[in-house]
């Protein structure tokens, strides 16, 4: 059976909105489009800091309208880690 | 083909022999499910004697290397590492570089994609000094990684941030010691000339013994860097090519004037992307080559693929169709056929490095 594309289409407009938006806030070198789904948050990849993971989240929760756990790391290791967090909260809202 | 200068010590330890770009390497001491399962409980130690190694003055050393890698080296600061790509004219990568700056001088470790390919690094003008001969690389990676190289230098090592770089004393001989690692774990590289090149190797294995880790061949690297999110230029670089395909832009500095494929690499980028790599995983094997659809649809390939340490987890890459690129689906390997793989988000496992501090 061939894949929803709606659900497809849902997960694509996560992720750019996330680009997009982090490309803003963190005034990352790179346009949205060159940030990969799976790029690296910390470390190796884009390798930020302490502060632009307070950014993050700050981004996370007044664009997305989610709350951040406290210990996030896990989520936050890559963008698509971080846009699954952000589909699995959204749904979790719709439910309720 | 060229030998490693410990061969005959990996030998005597049951080491099943491959090759990388010419050169020699250990694949497996046996059983690499276990060394895989070591690594991510434990630590593993790995010879990686088959990269290339180049050193350079460096203050004629940065404007060269920029002048031919896609970051800007020009940044980089001392004590620092930096990972980079080399292209070749056509745009495609040909090397995974690390730049280290340190001691007034620049490090390169490069792993080329093919014999020869790394050769810019040390061409004529370059100043370059071929130490790929001279010293051995040694890699200790694993949530424990860290205890081995302060059994060796002591916990001054536990000061070390990610793609740093220090110098010390071995045997009177200078070691240089990067904490890099391309597998999620902690992972410090050894940089040792050959005279102490047993001595170090002896003493990691006696510190290794003592925490209960054990030797790896590089078979498991290849896993590690699949499972955590890292490129394998032997593996996706290899049957892939185009490093914005490959999701390698955090390598490229896009305000760079030039470097070697600058021209390419731009033109694609204006054009934007058709093909996108994208993580999978399956309960079922994965090969390379395999052609993953949707409905009858073909949609991607298989580029690298690996049996995971996590249990019945087989993981890979493809490379997909720009439209399809997203995680969480699930896709069929024949057309109209059981959809029995599905697009992951990489990393698919936290790496117990991540919530394992080292002691104080």
């Amino acid at each position: 059976m061939p894949i929803d594309k709606t659900k497809l289409q849902r997960r694509k407009e996560v992720c750019q909105a996330l680009k997009e938006k982090l490309a803003e806030n963190l005034d990352l070198p790179y346009s949205p489009d060159d940030l990969s789904d799976d790029v690296s948050l910390i470390g190796s990849g884009l390798g930020l800091d302490s502060l632009d993971i307070l950014e993050i989240v700050l981004c996370v929760e007044n664009n997305f309208s989610i709350k951040m756990p406290e210990d996030g790391t896990h989520i936050l290791r890559s963008l698509n880690t971080l846009a699954d967090f952000i589909i699995q909260e959204q749904d979790k809202q719709c439910t309720n | 083909m060229h030998e490693l200068i410990l061969k005959n010590k990996w030998e005597s330890l049951n080491a099943v022999f491959g090759e990388i770009s010419g050169v020699q390497c250990v694949k497996n001491f046996g059983d690499s499910q276990k060394e895989i399962s070591t690594l991510r409980s434990n630590a593993v130690f790995c010879d990686f004697s088959f990269t290339k190694k180049f050193i350079y003055d460096e203050n004629d050393g940065l404007d060269f290397l920029d002048s031919i890698l896609s970051a800007d080296i020009l940044k980089l600061r001392y004590g620092k590492i930096a990972n980079t790509i080399l292209a070749d004219d056509n745009g495609n990568v040909v090397a995974d570089v690390f730049v280290a700056d340190i001691d007034d001088k620049l490090i390169v470790i490069a792993e080329e994609v093919s014999e020869g390919a790394s050769a810019p690094l040390c061409s004529e003008n370059s100043g370059a000094t071929d130490i790929t001969t001279s010293h051995v690389l040694l890699s200790v990676d694993g949530v424990f990684a860290w205890k081995i190289a302060k059994d060796i230098f002591g916990s001054d090592i536990l000061n070390l941030p990610f793609l740093s770089v220090e110098k010390y004393d071995f045997e009177g001989e200078d070691v240089y010691l990067l904490r890099s690692g391309k597998t999620g774990e902690y992972g410090y590289q050894f940089l040792a000339p050959n005279a102490i090149a047993e001595k170090l190797a002896d003493k990691i294995i006696e510190s290794l013994n003592a925490h209960n880790g054990m030797l790896c061949g590089f078979d498991t690297h290849q896993t590690a860097r699949l499972e955590g999110n890292f490129f394998n230029i032997h593996a996706e670089g290899k049957n892939v090519g185009c490093p914005l395909e490959l999701g390698l832009q955090w390598t490229i500095d896009f305000e760079k004037e030039s470097f070697i494929g600058s021209e390419k690499i731009f033109e694609k980028r204006q054009n934007g992307l058709k093909r996108k790599l994208v993580g999978m995983k399956s309960s079922a094997p994965i090969s390379v080559g395999e052609k993953i659809y949707d409905g009858d649809v073909c949609v991607g390939e298989i580029v690298s693929s690996a049996k995971s340490h996590i249990p019945n987890t087989f993981l890979a890459t493809a490379i997909f169709d720009a439209e399809y690129v997203a995680s969480g689906f699930a896709y069929a390997r024949t057309p109209n056929g059981d959809e029995d793989i599905q697009t992951v988000s990489r990393p698919p496992f936290i790496a117990l490095s991540l919530g394992t501090p080292m002691e104080d």
